[in-house]
Formats: C-alpha cells, structure tokens, sequence
C-alpha cells in the first residue's frame, strides 16, 4: 500500500493496512503534527485534508486513502515565506494555550478559506464548531481566521 | 530576600547538557526559599525547593532552563520575559528548555497558577546579577571600570559609543562561577522607575510555533526506535478488584506482543506491533471486576447533601465559628447544589517508557506530561523497586492541565508493560479511559445563610459546605496514613475561599468532607470556584432582595483590607456603566467578584440574552478587571481568562459527569459536552497595573468569578437563580414561550 502525503509517495507495509489514518500519519509516517484527541470523530484534533477537503482521520482506514492526495499540518506551505498564512495569523493572533488542537483548527480553518474567502461570523462558527478547544481559545481562533482571510484576500 | 547560592549535587557538565548548551559558558543557579508549603508530602523534605539556570554560551546564546511545565498557562513566557528584561535581549532570543529529572535537582513543581509567583523574583535577581557579572567581563576585556559600560541590546556600551556583545563578554571562556562570586544586582523588572521593554508586554508562547507547525512537543509525538503500543484495562472504580480475565483470544490476534495479567497489581493489559492490533486485542479480553461499592446518582447526591448533614448536627470541620445568631430569619437563605466535573483536557493521558543500559545498570526513561516529573519519577523508581537516580522522567507539554496532571496512572501502565516486552512502549489512553480514571470535581453541596442590618451591613454570615475530597486523596499519603489526616483535618482544597472576602459581626464556617466512589483531585482553582459560586450568587441575591447596587453592597461589605478587590469592582463599574447592557426583555447583567489565595483579585460581569427561538441563552459580553500584580505577560492573562470565561460557560449551561449503573459513564465528548465556538461572548479585560507589586498566577483566579457572575446575569435576564448547576433549561420560566 502506498500513501501520498504532503506531495510525496509512501510504503506503508502490510501490517499497517487496518490501521486508520491517523496512526499511519503519526506512529508509521512521523507526521506527528496530527493529534489523537478521541479517536470518536468528536473533538477534530485528527483533522486533515484528503482531496482538499476536511476528514477526521482517526475515523479513516489508510487504506480507504490509498491514492488520494492527504496534507498535514507539515504540508502546509505559504507562499515564499516559510509558513501558511493561517499559520502566521496563528501566531499574530497568539491563539494557542496548551496547544494541543490547534493543528485540527488550523487544517479546519484551511479548509474555510478555500471555499470561503470572506466568511462572516456565523460562517466561521458553523464551519468551526465541532472543533473542540477545552482551554478555550475559540475568540482568538476567530480572530485569526479573520485576519487571515483579509491577508489570503490580499495576496490575491 | 532569597538567598543565591551555588548547587552542589550537580555537575557543570548535566547543568550545560540541561541547558542545551553544546560548549562552554557561564552560568549562574538560583535557589528559592521554603515558604511555601508543600502539597504533596513525598516533596515535603526536598533539600532544594526550587532552581532555574540561566546560561550565556560562548556565542553570547542566552538559554534557560524552565523551572514550569507548560500547559497552556504561560509561566515559562513570563520567566523567559523577567530574564530577557534583565539582560536587555528580546524575549523570542531566549532559548527555553524543559528540564528532565536528570537536568535539576529533586524539587516541586508547581502548577501553573503558582509558578510565576514563586519563581518571578529569584529569576529577575539571578539574571540581574549575570548580567552585572557579563559587565564585569565586558569591562575587563577593554579594561575600563564596569560602571563605565552602559546597557545596550544584547551587550553594552563603552565610551565612544564602542559595542561589546554578550558573546564578546564571555570571550569563549569555559566558566562556571559559584553564584556567590556574582556581583549584585537590581533587578529591572521590580524597578520601578525603570522602563520595561520585555516584561508588561505581548509576547509569543514558548512553543507557539512548533504547535502551528505540528512539530513534537507533546509525549504522545515521541517516537523511539523499535517502539510498540500498550494499553492496560482501566478499572471501573478505585476500589474495583480483579476477579477473573479470560482472553479470549486477545492473544491471537495479529500483532500482539503480549497479553499481560497481573492480578496482584491490578494489571491487565496489552502491548502490540500497531494501535490496530492493541485495540482489537483489548476489545477481546474480557474482565470480571469485584466492585464492593456500586453506586447510583442519587446515593452521591444523598452523600453531599448538605441539609441532610445538617439535620445530624454541626458538620464535621469548624473552619470559623464566631457568635453567629442560628435563628431563622435569615435575609437570605439559598443551597447551592454543584455537580462532579471532568477535566476534560483535550490530550488523552500519555507516556512512553524505554529500558536500556548506562554507565552499567539498568535504567528507564520515561516521556510524559505531567504536572510534577518528580512525583512521577518515585513512583516509578518505587514500582520498580530501583533507587530514583535510575528513573528520569523527561517532561513534555501538558496538553491541558487544569489541576488533571499530577498524575503517575500512565506513566505506571508505559513503565510496567516496558519492563515486561523488553521494548519502548507508547501507552496513550482512550477518551473512554481519561472519563473513567479522571481525578474529577468532587460535587459539592453549600447552604448559605446572610442576615444584614437595616442599612445593609452583614451581620451574619454562615456558609456549610459538604463535599468530595479535592486534596487529602492517595496522591497525598498512602493509606492508613490518609485516613489519619481526614481524621485531624479537614481537606484544605475543598476549602479554598470557603472564608468570604466579606467582613460580617459573627461567622460560622463548617464543612464536611466525603468519601466518594470514583477518583477525585484537583480541578482549576480547587474549592475556590464553586465556594465561591455560592458566596457570591448568595450575595447577589441579597441585593436583590435589599434592592440594592450589587456592585455597592458589595463593596460596603468588603473591610478596608481588600482594597485591591474594591479597586477591581470600582473599575469594573466605571466600565459596565460606560457601556449599559442593551435594554429589553430576556436580557440581564450579572457581577461577581474574588480573591484568589490572597494574591489575585478579580471582579467580572456577564451580559446574556436568552434566545428564544433555539432555546437557549447566549452569553454575549464579558467584562473582567484583574489585579495580580506585576502583569508580566498581560496577553497571557487575558488568554486564561478567556479560558476561564469559556469554562464558566461550560458549568451553567452544560458540564455534569454523567453517573452510571455503578460509576463514571462517560465515554466520550458527546457525552460530556464542553463549550464551543457558538459560546465565545465578546470580552473587555482590563488588566490593573501594579508594577511594583510581586505578580501572581492568573490560571485559576478568573473561574471564581466568572461562574457566579454569569449566574447572577441569568437571574438578572429571567428571575431565575441557578441553585444547581448545570442549569435545566426547562426550568427558566418563559424560555420556552414568548
Ligand atoms: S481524534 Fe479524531 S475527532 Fe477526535
Ligand atoms: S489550546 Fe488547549 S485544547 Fe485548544
């Protein structure tokens, strides 16, 4: 079995095949960006993009994924600059506590602006939502798609 | 004043290696007082209670080594921030690292809240005297007086405006000073007439840009060659004892290691090439549990109910007990009913245990996040029966703490299974596993009685509390000795803030703790938030009965002591009134304030409005005026009130752990659901500058609070009093039509 992530082509053996997603990722590729937060679909800690669009990964075979396009918080790349520009407002935003489901936001929030580049509130809450943060930074998880989304619009 | 000394234990060479530090430098080590009182006994005798590093390598690269764990909270940002204004580099220039047991002497760690307070003045005092010491050394190289060297970034200014940087100061010298050698020094960041630049100011976390990158902080990204993936059964209750396991053919299943039973020890886990293989191997066994004390809902309700104590007589702990006048008119008299909450951290619980050889015998290292490596590490070095200097636990980022971390359960299952396969084992709970072994919030039961003078003036106050243990629990002594200190004393966690901020002529304080069947411990603020509940939603109902100000009765009950929390309330009345809550039916304002182990004060309002058509009642506005002292990271601050503000919302509309057919039964979020992004209310913080003042945790003071003031908004909006939380919507009067 073989997976493309983040644009390069992987073994992954036999032994890995009933495995989801997610511990592929993490356990066999070293892509430890990721996180286990439930492994239920219910706290999108594990959230990666498969063909562009948004999947909880702890809820995916590997195998269902053989052949499609995955990125991790790792392949996310801006453009000349070192990181994403959801990733830098991030950081401008200093929205992370402990950190630990800020990479599902951040691939969640990813998944937003390409379809929506100018989400209003209500926009970012419906899409945002089932994004659990227990230390609660969901305010600046907000802001920071926000400013990202102005940034990303004036690049364009 | 704190003395600085040399530590002696260590080795130059573990400090550098400690500090990261490739080549030579100079160093300089702090010790902190004793004055403060241990809260687990096993660190009760430490011969040093505290120590940080601060190093300048040979390329003028300051490091330091944390004396925090970080969760989320900050403290190391604040520290890296004291010690970058002292040596006038910026904070991002400081390279910060989390010591091993290996790299520091036995010592307490403190949880977050506590850290920046214990730790912010021996760091300035140290730095400040490195940095002397660096101006000694930069003089010497072009041979001036030190006084002639100004300070400059990164180094100083000679005459003629000639640059000397750190690098040039330590001129590549392997050195190690005696810390008594070191020149004194004022620190900066306590001067008050010295402009900060580092300290007071926005700064990004330690690690904020490894989490946007995804890249391994946390114990669960630690991969080790040859590594596998264990897991043991958790019990379903603390006193549950193994009857029988069968297999069933767990040991069959492809991938599995081993099947280990251990019945004496209460062991019964798996241990497997992939997570897959562990997963299914676990589903297959099966284990019959000895459960002595099943228990309903009710039988836990009944065990803290504090009128039902009452009727026995006084409660079993007199915390306070003036001339209170017991008759029954009370001007207030209200029970406050609080449930058993999760912490609900977003990382399940993980550690990863490695055997290898050193220097000839056999050790164990150990990767995990917790709250206390030290406490970790005995308990390892007593499961193994090893001395502790063969067991270093390295510690990683907590992801979410809350008061949840201290403990050793993880690191126990990764350090036994380890042993057993002769491999590094990766042990990372299930979410059903951190539900049931989670050291909840004991629920607690208060009934709070008020009588005031015709102009307002409390002249009684009783408050009677009954609740779980929070800190007299295994982590703080085995048994018998634990039933000893129940016995002797009453459980100072439980307690905290039980005493009102609010003078009254007489006061009765008295509480009982219990005994419950599923694990108790620590949860943000202790006591504190839920005493504090009561206390204050007591008090709001008082001025609605006296028809009073809720901000100026409180403030006419507060002795003249508190002036800090009367600033705040002052402060956050100027604010609220600048800004009235939009008018209208179904819309309210609520306030509550506190003080938080007398250091940190805070005074919050809530604005809510109920919103008919989805049933519900949002939170719109929240306003919080802090003073902790010195603000050394003041986004940091608002970022854990904003935490806290979430975690209010999460207690009045929605956080109660579910109790089962004879335990925990949460399996997942779904079954215990926390706040989200539709909660988030605007916020106003204002954060009070008390620069000369020593700074003061911030993680947990906001949550007493805020709780109560969103309570008091909901009377406010509806006339409903949140008596018991979470609230029922159902039961609001017109919620459900209008
Ligand atoms: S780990 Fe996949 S949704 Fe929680
Ligand atoms: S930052 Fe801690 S869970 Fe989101």
């Amino acid at each position: 079995m073989q997976l493309r992530v983040n644009g390069s082509l992987h073994e992954v053996p036999d032994r890995w095949k009933k495995e989801t997603l997610l511990t592929v990722l993490r356990e066999h590729l070293g892509l430890v960006g990721t996180k286990f937060g439930c492994g239920d679909g219910a706290c999108g800690a594990c959230t990666v993009h498969v063909e562009g669009g948004v999947v909880r990964s702890c809820q995916m075979r590997a195998s269902g994924a053989e052949a499609l396009e995955i990125v991790t918080i790792e392949g996310l790349v801006g453009t000349g600059a070192d990181l994403h520009p959801v990733q830098q407002a991030w950081l401008d935003e200093r929205v992370a506590q402990c950190g630990f489901c800020q990479a599902g936001q951040i691939m969640q929030a990813v998944a937003l602006l390409k379809e929506n580049p100018a989400p209003d509130e209500q926009a970012i809450v419906e899409h945002m939502n089932r994004n659990l943060c227990r230390c609660g930074t969901q305010a600046r998880v907000q802001k920071a798609i926000q400013r990202a989304a102005r940034e990303l619009r004036g690049q364009s | 004043m704190k003395t600085v000394k040399a530590k002696r234990r260590f080795t130059r060479r573990s400090l550098l290696k400690g500090a990261g530090v490739a080549a030579a430098g100079l160093t300089v080590t702090y010790v902190i007082g004793r004055h403060f009182v241990p809260i687990l006994p096993s660190l009760a005798t430490p011969d040093i209670d505290g120590v940080a590093w601060i190093s300048v390598g040979p390329d003028g690269q300051i490091s330091m080594l944390s004396p925090v764990h970080e969760m989320g909270q900050g403290s190391s940002l604040g520290l890296a921030q004291i010690v970058a204004e002292e040596l006038n580099v910026e904070s991002s220039e400081i390279k910060v690292s989390f010591p091993s047991t290996r790299d520091v002497p036995h010592m307490r760690f403190t949880t977050g809240s506590q850290a920046i307070a214990l730790h912010a003045r021996p760091v300035a005092d140290a730095a400040a005297r490195l940095r002397e010491e660096l101006r000694r050394k930069a003089a010497a190289v072009i041979d001036v007086e030190p006084a002639a060297l100004a300070d400059a970034k990164g180094g100083f200014f000679a005459p003629e405006k000639r640059f000397l940087s750190y690098s040039d100061a330590v001129a590549g010298e392997e050195l190690t000073l005696a810390s008594e050698s070191l020149p004194t020094g004022t620190s900066y960041t306590f001067d008050a007439t010295h402009e900060n630049r580092q300290v007071g100011h926005d700064a990004l976390q330690i690690q904020a840009r490894e989490i946007v990158m995804g890249a391994p902080v946390f114990a669960g990204d630690i991969l080790r060659p040859n590594m596998v993936y264990g897991r043991t059964v958790q019990a379903p209750a603390p006193d549950a004892r193994i009857l029988a396991v069968s297999d069933k053919g767990a040991g069959d299943v492809s991938g599995v290691i081993q099947v280990i039973i251990d019945k004496p020890r209460r062991l019964v886990g798996v241990v497997a090439e992939t997570p897959a293989s562990l997963e299914e191997a676990l589903k297959r066994l099966e284990v019959q549990w000895d459960r002595p004390g099943r228990f309903s809902a009710e039988e836990v309700a009944d065990r803290v109910d504090v009128d039902r104590a009452l009727a026995k007589g006084d409660l079993e702990h007199s915390l306070v007990d003036e001339d209170v006048d017991l008759s029954s008119d009370w001007t207030v008299d209200l029970r406050f009913d609080q449930p058993i909450l999760h912490h609900a951290a977003q990382e399940p619980r993980t550690a990863v245990a490695e055997f290898s050889q050193r220097d000839g015998q056999e050790v164990v290292d150990i990767w995990t996040g917790t709250q206390d490596i030290f406490v970790n590490q005995k308990k390892a070095a007593a499961d193994l029966g090893w001395s502790t200097d063969r067991v270093t636990v390295h510690a990683m980022r907590v992801g979410g703490g809350f008061g949840g971390r201290v403990l050793y359960d993880v690191v126990r299952e990764a350090v036994l299974l380890a042993q057993e396969v002769k491999r590094p084992v990766k042990v990372t709970w299930s979410r059903r596993d951190e539900f049931l072994a989670d050291r909840t919030r004991p629920p607690s039961s208060h009934r709070v009685q008020i009588r005031t003078d015709a102009h307002g003036q409390i002249s009684d106050w009783r408050h009677a509390c009954v609740s779980g243990y929070v800190l007299l629990t295994e982590l703080m002594a085995p048994q018998p000795l634990l039933s000893g200190m129940r016995m002797v004393m009453h459980d100072f966690g439980a307690a905290r803030e039980l005493k009102a901020p609010y003078s009254a002529r007489a006061r009765r304080i008295e509480m009982s703790d219990v005994d419950l069947p599923f694990h108790v411990g620590e949860w943000r603020s202790l006591g504190a938030a839920p005493n504090n509940f009561a206390i204050e939603s007591a008090m709001d109902e008082l001025a609605r009965k006296l028809k009073r100000d809720p901000l100026d009765l409180r403030m006419q009950n507060l002795g003249e002591e508190r002036a800090r929390l009367r600033n705040c309330l002052t402060r956050l009345k100027t604010i609220c009134d600048a800004r009235p809550g939009a008018p209208g039916k179904g819309r309210g304002r609520g306030y509550a304030c506190g003080i938080y182990q007398e250091h940190s004060y805070v005074a919050a309002a809530f604005d809510v409005a109920v919103d008919h058509q989805r049933r519900r009642i949002r939170a719109e506005h929240c306003t919080v005026v802090m003073d902790v002292g010195l603000a050394v990271s003041p986004d940091q601050i608002r970022a854990q009130i904003e935490g806290c503000a979430m975690m209010a919302i999460g207690q009045l509309w929605k956080e109660a752990a579910p109790v089962g057919d004879g335990g925990l039964s949460a399996h997942g979020f779904d079954d215990y659901p926390i706040p989200t992004m539709s909660d988030v209310p605007q916020f106003e913080i204002d954060i009070v500058d008390q620069g000369s003042t020593p700074p003061a945790g911030v993680g947990q003071a906001p949550i007493i609070a805020l709780v109560p003031a969103l309570a008091n908004a909901l009377r406010d909006a509806t006339g409903y009093r949140a008596l018991k939380l979470p609230i029922n919507f159902d039961d609001i009067p017109g919620i459900l039509d209008s």
